[in-house]
């Protein structure tokens, strides 16, 4: 166990990250990691949210109950706050941190079975495109087939967010998270990259955000597809700067930038617009042989999270951060 | 590090805080489950915050201040929190009750400082409660005691434990065979990586050149043919779990693959390799398996055909011919029984060759039998212990190659072994319930009569054989017409089935009712009269009589062209009722006070409650009074805990044994003085006066009364005399379910709001167990209905849903308001005058949850689970 006193000797030292632990603990359990662990959680400059006029910055280290919860970021970034408070359970958005969940590693069975070997260890095939894929994407960038699970990401590139990494590098969600054409990579940071902070533009005067999840059960489970919408209404009734971004779909998390277009300029009222841009979103598929329950879903969960977003109803069905976890 | 207010000096070996908490600090109330922070097993409080502690970094012990199951109630004193758990029996195998308690009272410490003595709604639980899973589901227990505890409820004052164990089980003290010797030395199982072959050779030399690692041995013989991935080959035992992983990984399977084929389609195919060949697999059911017809890998009927099936196909024609014929397919998942305990054994021997074997089973008499007689070891100086058994649910019953192995490694190694699957182990071999693949067609004549019946079911059964989906309940529950009733199992290359809580049962009815239903809306039938003059028996007739004067049932509307739609369905569902002739239990009485025992084991069913209160009638005294001793096989004869058989066997029993006891110990009245006095209900009637049993006990010397299972008053079955050493007994108890619905046909989602039941199962003897086993059946049923599916890699035979984040079981945000009404009457002739119920309780459940979103959404669905994506797609 290593554990550094700065970010200096963090970028030294050599073995797998910790931060919470949550997704580490859980893959060298399965003996998908071993080595040394470098633990950062005494790298105390990488904890806590700021935010100003100028916008928010929120350390690596920053728990998720704990931006769930941020007057700050539940005022200015809505759609953060909703996403961070609907994912996972309680206990683990009490551990769990921000730069954690950005560089968790993917959830495919196949990834995380000691019989299998894939393009994210160190294989050269993907078991599942042959295999079973319900769970996998329909936007097919790449040679992994396992969509993205950062909810969080999801979130910020909505937000145009920026990862600050060690050596003072400023990366976008893209940047750092890749288009999905390297399989095997989890993320675009090398070894002695560590992630300091993420910065978000200003807070959107009047922002209205939804967050939503398609599930089976009503609780506690991965998305099947996931959505996020932010906007705001000119004069309280034309949807204005509309962001929407998706996951569970593609490798990486995707920003709409078709579907907010068309929401541009459309009526809070005009149902069938929305309805329309909505559509938007499902016409680049590219689904897979068993994905493809999640293309009416995707259109579905877009468009509920717009109505929710212009409604003004955050979600309700999700907000989990009442009792302040 | 400050644990449960005590400071500890511990330089920690392991990397998370559960193995700490577990193997360093003998804490063993934390629970490991799923290693992967979803199930909540092993919850504890840092600085107040609950935590999954098998993800937590064991640094952060030092960190904060840390409490464990074991220290809500250090004082001695249970936490209000714990009183409503046992008062509300909010827990059955326990095994998932710590993590629930530590969330539980750190939400009420929220709640209290938040809302005060406010009352919270379910949705409050369910949120801060969503990161736990319990598998018997005990979530409408846990719903109440902690919205009782938060409203001030148990803030002061005893309470009424439901279980004897309880309090053992909320309080962490509860041993489980996972929490004995948790410093003995690890045994780890090596199995197969191929679906298909002939083991060829394994080479140890890499193993047993490592440090710690102390003996190995072969669980496969020579040339034995691998059936499925996950098949036991060999195992090894070294000092601790690192090592004995890194040994298995460094022992050499050497398998000459075959060509293989997973799953029931694929070992139908053409060009299929024969896996089954002249081999007789292990039974999927209760029943064993016998040598049977095949067609390559295609085995059965398990029974025979009928003669005149041309009837069958002749009638249903005609139906068609005049539109009142219903045919199709309907299909069910391979669904994982994921017991929380995994399957688990630990094995010492004592010097002068006598072995104690703690396992985590269904049937310590049984098991040991067939352990002594795989050991050749004298029966006598065998013993098995299960005194808390964390869930089964059918998958431990034949003895398990953990028993086998700890028992020889242990011997090997000369010191105490444990073997504890993981959870990929748990997940890949610990038992499921075969998929199915049912073609069924029922025909009605123009007076809407049954004129013919036809099921075929196909159980996708992996490595096992023997199902009993087509002909056991649909010979039952609508008699009369002539039918063609043909189970058949796919053997293939997957991991075998094994019984699962009424094997067969669910699928079937699936099929059944929800034919019955489509048939009802073709000709136009209300749904209840075409199966009041189909089955027209005096406990059906209830069932019907209660459904339709269900209010939710009685009201119900159409559902409107909404995005949310409300549905209601039912369904009904039979069971066989039986018994252990054999059956043996002990009472003893004296200034002791009462003590029952028996070689009998709680998996959370209840049984030490219900053992309880049927010696507690008989001597008038609280059940709270009675020491209940079960959990070993040196406590007498036992049996397995399977087939709704406890309650039926053991109540009448422990009743005899007691009823004896009272009148040996009232023989002993005339030489304390009281000549002429007689037992009656309650004590002992002297002079007109009344005198306790607790009074009396004091006084008199110790008696010990054992008895058998009294015989029922009339016997006589049609159906086969005994299965297992169960004894059929005349009469059929009956269930039905009204069930409410909320679809979201544009996300899918499906919630259940309500299930009510109606049981017929006879008298009811211990009634808070009893409701416990139903609303856990209702769980389970509900998981198959829209949640549970084990999935399987085609190629390689392995296994895919081995966490509990890709294996779903129904959370307690999914879990519906639940009530239950008792029909006791019925079953008079049978010893005690009550039958089992916990099978009863879950075989109709997903039909009618499958009928309400039928009601709902307009759309029948054929195959369980109803996932989202398929609701979604049927609106397009």
């Amino acid at each position: 166990m290593i554990r550094p006193g700065d970010v200096g000797e963090a970028v030294a030292a050599r073995g797998a990250y910790r931060a919470g632990g949550t997704d580490l603990h859980a893959r060298r359990r399965l003996g998908l990691s071993d080595g040394d662990i470098v633990d950062l959680r005494a790298l105390e400059e990488l904890r806590g949210v700021e935010a100003d006029a100028g916008g928010a910055r929120i350390g690596a280290l920053t728990r998720i109950a704990t931006i769930a919860g941020h007057p700050a970021v539940v005022e200015g970034w809505p759609a953060l706050s909703l996403t961070a408070g609907a994912l996972a359970t309680p206990q683990i958005r009490a551990v769990g941190t921000l730069g954690g969940n950005l560089l968790q590693h993917n959830r495919c069975p196949y990834y995380r079975h000691p019989g299998f070997t894939c393009y994210r260890s160190g294989g050269s095939s993907c078991p599942a495109r042959e295999g079973d894929h319900r769970h996998g994407v329909i936007f097919d960038l790449g040679p992994c087939v396992a969509p993205h699970p950062s909810s969080l990401a999801m979130a910020l590139m909505a937000y145009d967010a920026t990862a600050v990494v060690s050596g003072d590098r400023r990366l976008t969600m893209s940047q750092l998270l890749g288009d999905g054409s390297d399989g095997s990579r989890h993320h675009r940071l090398d070894e002695g990259d560590v992630m300091i902070a993420v910065e978000l533009p200003p807070a959107l005067l009047g922002e209205r955000a939804a967050y939503l999840r398609a599930t089976g059960r009503a609780l506690a489970e991965w998305p099947i597809v996931e959505a996020v919408c932010r906007l705001r209404l000119a004069g309280g009734s034309t949807i204005e700067r509309p962001a929407v971004a998706v996951g569970g779909v593609a490798p990486v998390p995707l920003r709409l930038n078709h579907v907010e277009e068309a929401l541009a300029g459309l009526g809070a009222a005009d149902l069938s617009g929305q309805e329309e841009a909505a559509a938007l979103s499902t016409t680049e598929v590219t689904p897979l042989a068993m994905t493809g329950h999640k293309v009416p879903l995707l259109r579905n969960v877009v468009l509920e999270a717009v109505r929710r977003a212009v409604e003004g109803d955050a979600g309700s069905e999700s907000a989990i951060g009442e009792l302040g976890l | 590090m400050p644990i449960n207010g005590r400071q500890l000096e511990v330089s920690p070996r392991h990397e998370t805080a559960v193995d700490v908490l577990r193997n360093e600090l003998g804490l063993t109330g934390t629970k490991l489950v799923c290693g992967t922070g979803v199930c909540g097993a092993c919850t504890i409080a840092v600085d107040g915050v609950p935590v999954a502690s098998c993800v937590l970094p064991a640094g952060d012990l030092e960190a904060g201040d840390v409490v464990t199951i074991e220290g809500i109630a250090a004082d001695g004193e249970l936490h209000p929190v714990q009183k409503g758990f046992l008062a509300h029996d909010a827990l059955q195998c326990g095994y998932c009750t710590p993590g629930f308690v530590v969330e539980a009272v750190a939400f009420y410490s929220r709640w209290r400082a938040e809302r005060g003595m406010a009352r919270p709604e379910r949705q409050d639980i369910a949120r801060a409660l969503a990161g736990h899973l319990c598998r018997c589901g005990a979530y409408q227990g846990i719903y109440r005691a902690v919205a009782d505890a938060c409203a001030g409820a148990f803030d002061a004052g005893e309470v009424a434990a439901v279980r004897p164990d309880g309090e053992a089980k909320v309080t962490g003290a509860a041993r489980y065979t996972t929490d004995i010797h948790v410093d003995a030395m690890v045994g780890r199982i090596i199995r197969s990586e191929v679906a298909h072959g002939t083991l060829v050779g394994v080479d140890a030399e890499g193993a047993l050149t490592l440090d710690g690692v102390e003996a190995f041995l072969m669980l496969a013989k020579p040339s034995e043919r691998i059936r499925f991935y996950g098949q036991p080959v060999a195992a090894v035992v070294a000092n601790d779990e690192t090592t004995a992983r890194l040994a298995a990984d460094r022992v050499a399977v050497v398998i000459e693959p075959l060509p293989s084929a997973v799953g029931a389609d694929e070992c139908q195919a053409d060009d299929a390799p024969d896996v089954h060949g002249w081999w007789i697999p292990p039974s999927n059911n209760e029943a064993p398996t016998l040598p049977n017809v095949r067609r390559k890998n295609l085995v059965g009927p398990t029974i025979p055909a009928a003669p005149f099936s041309w009837r069958v196909d002749r009638r249903l024609a005609r139906a068609g011919d005049d539109g009142r014929l219903i045919e199709g397919r309907w299909d069910t998942a391979v669904v994982s029984h994921t017991a929380l305990e995994p399957h688990a054994a630990v094995a010492e021997w004592s010097p002068d060759g006598h072995l104690t074997v703690h396992l985590s089973t269904q049937g310590v008499g049984p098991n040991r039998e067939e352990l002594a007689e795989q050991l050749g070891v004298p029966l006598e100086n065998v013993e098995v212990v299960a005194v808390h058994v964390g869930g089964a649910f059918g998958a431990k019953q034949s003895l398990g190659v953990e028993a086998v192995a700890a028992a020889r490694l242990a011997r090997l190694a000369s010191r105490p072994v444990r073997v504890v699957f993981d959870r990929i182990e748990e997940m890949t071999v610990g038992g499921n319930r075969p998929g199915t693949s049912i073609d069924l067609a029922i025909g009605a004549d123009n007076s809407h009569r049954l004129t013919a019946m036809k099921v075929r079911s196909v159980a996708d059964s992996g490595a096992s054989a023997g199902s009993l989906v087509a002909s056991f309940l649909p010979r039952f529950v609508y008699p009369g017409a002539p039918r063609s009733l043909l189970d058949f199992d796919a053997v293939s290359n997957a991991p075998p089935g094994t019984a699962f809580r009424a094997p067969g049962g669910p699928p079937a009815l699936f099929a059944l009712e929800g034919a019955v239903e489509e048939l009802a809306e073709k000709i136009g039938v209300a749904p209840i009269a075409l199966r009041r003059s189909w089955n027209r028996r005096p406990l059906r007739k209830a069932m019907y009589d209660w459904v339709e004067g269900h209010p939710l049932w009685s009201t119900r509307v159409a559902p409107g062209g909404g995005r949310h739609r409300r549905g209601v369905g039912v369904a009904f569902g039979s069971w066989f009722q039986g018994h252990d002739p054999t059956a043996e239990v002990t009472v003893e009485a004296g200034p002791g006070g009462i003590r029952v025992v028996a070689g009998v084991q709680d998996l959370g069913n209840g049984t030490r409650a219900m053992l309880a209160s049927a010696v507690a009638e008989s001597f008038g005294v609280a059940a709270a009074s009675i020491d209940v001793v079960i959990g070993g096989s040196r406590h007498g004869r036992g049996f397995m805990s399977s087939g709704s058989r406890t309650t039926s066997s053991l109540w009448p029993t422990a009743r005899a044994a007691a009823d004896q006891a009272a009148k040996s110990l009232a023989e002993q009245l005339p030489a304390v003085g009281l000549e002429g006095a007689t037992v009656t209900d309650g004590g002992v009637l002297h002079a007109d006066e009344l005198l306790t049993w607790d009074e009396l006990l004091p006084r008199l010397s110790r008696v010990v009364e054992k008895a058998t299972r009294p015989p029922d008053h009339r016997a006589l079955t049609r159906l086969p005399h005994r299965i297992g050493g169960l004894r059929f007994g005349r009469g059929l108890p009956e269930s039905a379910h009204v069930v409410e619905v909320e679809v979201d046909i544009r996300l899918g989602s499906v919630r259940v709001l309500r299930v009510d039941t109606a049981l017929a199962a006879g008298k009811i003897h211990a009634p808070e167990v009893a409701r416990s086993q139903v609303y856990g059946g209702v769980c389970q049923g509900l998981g198959m209905a829209l949640h549970e599916e084990r999935r399987i890699d085609r190629l390689t035979g392995a296994v895919l849903t081995t966490n509990l984040e890709d294996y779903r079981l129904a959370g307690i945000g999914d879990t519906p308001e639940m009530q239950v009404h008792f029909i006791e009457w019925g079953f008079e002739h049978a010893a005690g005058g009550g039958t089992g119920l916990a099978e009863l309780g879950i075989v109709a459940v997903p039909a009618a949850i499958a009928g309400a979103v039928a009601h709902a959404t307009g759309v029948r669905f054929r195959r369980l689970p109803i996932l989202p994506g398929e609701i979604v797609e049927a609106f397009g």
